[in-house]
């Protein structure tokens, strides 16, 4: 049966359709209905209070002889199992069948699986019933599914809705639930039948109120706010006679009515030109409103209901003076029971139309999937429209499912949108899916999110600084990075105890990055010679500068320039040191004079300076060995300098040849020390 | 004896307490009233101590205990436990407990002898509270819910369980366990049942808003109308010095 309205002034259907109505069982909550009788025989069970003998375990479908059977039964991981599946409303498992899953799954205890095998057993498991079910239904079909047989998600959410509703609230319900004689469930606004102040619980009440509703009665819709006056009477469907009107009286940027804000300050009103004219208007909205009333006060007088929404200070207007318009104990008053939009005609028209339908959902049976629980919140527009739409989808199989022999049907009870009543439509449309209770106790994957772009970013980048680590792969990107950082140091260098040794570290890495970044370069060029030809030369040098041998120093110099074997002849060349090698020849002299010769990462020019060798930094310094670089404890030669002189030897060097070496950087250090 | 309590006017009395037979914890609160009401009554038998738990003040809800001892979460402050172990007796161990599951009142339902448990509790917390509350240790959910903890509450006398619990399902845990249940309501229809009240072999305390109907039903079912401290020597006197001729 689908959704159907009628109006109830509208006679025949409206006598046909309330023929033996009785209230909606839907309608009847087990907890009110613990009345005193009730009370007494809870007590009276209460007195005869014992231990139960029932040595059966419900979950497992498992019966015990004993007490010693039965208490380690609830240990079982075999019970824990088909605890869960009681839980997400799926068939308990045999013994045997447990076995055979538990062979699959090497534990399910709960402190060795994690989540994460349970959730595959559980789609496991929940394929296989589905596949099951599937064939169930074609040999089913055309009956009513049972709802305990059902092992596919979607039928279990049915379920669970149904157990819900049957608990729920629904004397709360703006609308009574009635069910007549063919077993067809139609709901009338509440307040037609009675009003707050007389409530009416009873069902025998509710069913001669909702029987005496007379098809050709007068009620008088009265909307009253922000300035906007709409009243109109009407008989049946007729409107017998209306009136609208509007005057200014709510501030303009700030809101709210002026005597409310005359009200919070008090005393001083404000006496603008606008506020004056507000506080005018109010007044000959109240005096307009009250003619208006006397004119249809022989309206009033033959209404059977008169629905009001004057919300706050517009109560007054209609409740408060010394002669209220309408009197507040009237049995007649109604307030209107749904969100309304501004007063005008039109929306009268509409409350009256809502107010008067009677709405058919079709037979008690399938009629708890359709409950409306109450008003649902419009979904946010966030919401995707896949979303939606899946949403729609599984209501109507579930509708599908439960109407079984006639599916359109179900579909129109589930689709169907009344255009008058968008939002309870609405709300109708989305109660199936959105009812169900949370279960807690279901295993769920954690939802994917994506980073946001900024840790992104610095993931990737991070991830390519490991890769550049391990690979030393030049990335120009990464080395501005690091210059920068070098040159924080240096500004730090005054500073130079003080700085900890964690920093100084780090430093050092910096600074072995920055050497790498040279390294290709040099690398090239480096690859002829040999690694013990290196080292060799690299003895000879520290041990010229060692001694302080200025003769041993330039000879080797210069043996590496001719390409003569170092070290193992030291040749005793006297010949001053001329530049008549090839260049490729001199920068590799160069570079002997400015890499670190020693572990501690000193060159030949710390080393001279360190022994104090005066003449040798001299001609270190000639030669080209850059008083800047450092040493692992990132000191240049400068500053383990052993003595005065020494040192004096730098300065005297700086003085003559300004240009010879970055000073910028040097100098810092110079003057500092 | 049925009191009804409120802590600063709030009805969830068993989040903020928890009573056993042999100690009771009151949270830490702005007034002392609460503290005061279960000092009256329980101070002459009981110690009664102000405590908290992990910096909450929902102690009810973080630990699990009975006669025997105490479970607290891994995140209670090692000054909190020092202040337990100082306050409670001596013969009532203390144990901190690392569990996922980590409001342990919620996931545990517990009298002197036995224990419910929410299903996916770990094995190692199964196997401590076993041997540190000497309780026997069963898995089950009750009215389809795993907060075994939220939905009932047991003593040695009987147990008040969620009210939508079937029948079938009272008699099974109650064969199990070896108490009479009874399906109930607190704080005139929650069926938050455990965070509503707590309850001992003598004394029990519920939420201000609960109806005389349902203080009734737990005066009878905790059996709390003939029960005071002393009922031991009194109630089994006969039987014991039967007991007692036997031997001699």
């Amino acid at each position: 049966m689908d959704y159907k309205t009628y109006k109830i002034y509208d006679g025949e259907n409206f006598e046909d359709l309330t023929r033996g109505i009785k209230v909606a069982k839907c309608m009847k909550s087990p907890e009110s209905n613990i009345s005193e009788e009730d009370t007494t025989k809870i007590l009276a069970k209460l007195e005869d209070l014992s231990v139960s003998e029932k040595l059966f375990c419900s979950f497992c479908n498992a019966s015990f002889e004993d007490q010693s059977q039965q208490r380690p039964h609830y240990k079982l991981d075999w019970h824990r199992y088909n605890l869960k599946q009681n839980l997400l409303g799926r068939k308990h498992v045999t013994e045997e069948n447990f076995m055979q899953l538990a062979d699959d799954v090497s534990s399910i205890s709960g402190s060795e699986s994690d989540t994460e095998t349970e959730g595959e057993m559980a789609d496991s498991s929940s394929s296989l019933g589905q596949s099951a079910s599937a064939s169930r239904q074609l040999k089913k079909k055309g009956k009513k599914i049972d709802s305990s047989s059902s092992s596919s998600d979607e039928e279990n959410e049915k379920s669970s809705v149904i157990k819900q509703h049957t608990y729920s609230h629904p004397s709360r319900h703006p609308k009574v639930f009635f069910e007549n004689e063919d077993g067809k469930i139609f709901s009338l606004y509440r307040c037609l039948l009675h009003g707050k102040k007389n409530f009416q619980d009873k069902d025998e009440a509710l069913v001669s109120l909702a029987l005496q509703r007379s098809k050709n009665s007068i009620w008088l819709i009265i909307m009253l706010g922000g300035g906007h006056f709409a009243a109109a009477v009407f008989q049946g469907s007729l409107v017998l006679t209306h009136k609208t009107f509007h005057s200014y009286t709510v501030r303009a940027s700030q809101g709210g009515s002026q005597s409310s804000r005359d009200a919070r300050s008090r005393g001083t009103h404000p006496k603008s030109a606008g506020a004056s004219l507000r506080r005018y208007n109010e007044m000959a909205l109240a005096q307009h409103v009250q003619d208006m009333m006397e004119l249809w006060s022989p309206h009033i007088g033959q209404c059977e209901l008169i629905f009001h929404r004057a919300v706050g200070h517009n109560r007054n207007v209609l409740f408060g003076g010394r002669n209220p318009l309408l009197n507040k104990a009237d049995p007649r008053l109604r307030t209107i029971p749904f969100p309304t939009r501004r007063a005008t005609f039109s929306e009268v028209k509409r409350i009256h139309d809502v107010l008067s339908t009677l709405e058919v959902y079709g037979y008690a049976v399938y009629f708890p999937v359709a409950f409306p629980q109450s008003p649902r919140r419009k979904p946010s527009k966030t919401l995707s429209a896949t979303d939606a739409g899946t949403e729609t989808e599984s209501t109507y199989k579930g509708a599908e499912m439960l109407n079984g022999s006639n599916p359109v049907e179900g579909c129109q009870t589930a689709a169907d949108v009344k255009p008058v009543e968008k939002d309870q439509g609405k709300g109708e449309k989305k109660s199936s899916p959105r009812n169900r209770q949370i279960d807690r106790a279901k295993p769920r994957k954690s939802p994917h999110r994506p980073l946001p772009g900024i840790v992104m970013r610095l993931a990737v980048s991070s991830s390519e600084s490991d890769i550049m680590d391990g690979d030393m792969i030049v990335d120009n990107n990464f080395l501005v990075h690091c210059d920068a950082e070098i040159s924080f140091g240096d500004c730090l260098q005054e500073f130079e105890d003080t700085v900890p040794q964690a920093v100084k570290d780090r430093r050092r890495n910096i600074k072995k990055y920055g050497k790498k970044k040279k390294k290709p370069n040099s690398k090239n060029s480096d690859k002829e010679a040999e690694p013990s030809d290196v080292s060799r030369v690299k003895k000879a040098l520290s041990t010229a500068c060692t001694l302080g041998d200025v003769d041993l120093l330039t000879s080797t110099l210069l043996s590496l320039q001719q390409g003569a074997n170092v070290g193992s002849d030291v040749q005793f060349v006297p010949e001053p040191l001329e530049r008549v090698a090839p260049p490729m020849t001199s920068e590799e002299v160069l570079k002997y004079l400015n890499t670190p010769i020693a572990d501690s990462g000193n060159t030949v020019l710390h080393i001279a300076a360190h022994c104090g060798h005066c003449n040798m930094v001299r001609k270190l310094l000639e030669l080209g060995s850059d008083p800047g670089n450092r040493n692992l404890k990132n000191q240049p030669p400068y500053v383990i300098a052993v003595n005065k002189e020494t040192r004096n030897v730098f300065r005297r060097f700086m003085g003559e040849f300004p240009e010879k070496y970055d000073y910028k950087k040097v100098r810092i250090i110079f003057v500092s020390v | 004896m049925a009191v009804r309590v409120q802590f600063e006017n709030n009805n969830e009395v068993g989040v903020f307490s928890k009573l056993t037979n042999s100690y009771c914890l009151v949270a830490i609160g702005g007034s002392e009233n609460f503290y005061s009401i279960f000092e009256s009554e329980l101070a002459e038998t009981i110690p009664v101590v102000h405590a908290s738990i992990a910096g909450c003040r929902v102690i009810g809800r973080m630990c699990v205990g009975n006669k025997n001892g105490l479970l607290v979460p891994n995140s209670t402050m090692d000054t909190e436990l020092q202040h337990l172990r100082n306050s409670l007796p001596d013969k009532v161990r203390i144990q901190r407990v690392e569990e996922r599951l980590s409001a342990l009142g919620n996931v545990i339902a517990c009298n002197d002898y036995v224990a419910l448990v929410h299903p996916d509790l770990d094995r190692e917390t199964e196997e401590i509270l076993a041997d540190v509350l000497n309780v026997e240790v069963f898995r089950q959910t009750i009215a389809a819910n795993v907060l075994v903890g939220s939905y009932c509450i047991l003593s040695n006398q009987g147990g008040l369980v969620h009210p939508q619990t079937s029948i079938q399902d009272q008699d099974e845990l109650s064969s199990l366990l070896q108490v009479p249940l009874v399906a109930g309501t607190v704080n005139r229809g929650s069926e938050v049942i455990a965070a509503g009240m707590v309850v001992n072999d003598w004394c029990a305390f519920c939420g201000m808003d609960t109806t005389s109907t349902e203080l009734s039903v737990i005066e009878s079912i905790f059996k709390l109308n003939e029960a005071h401290p002393s009922a031991i020597a009194t109630n089994m006197r006969a039987s014991l010095i039967e007991r007692l001729g036997v031997i001699l």
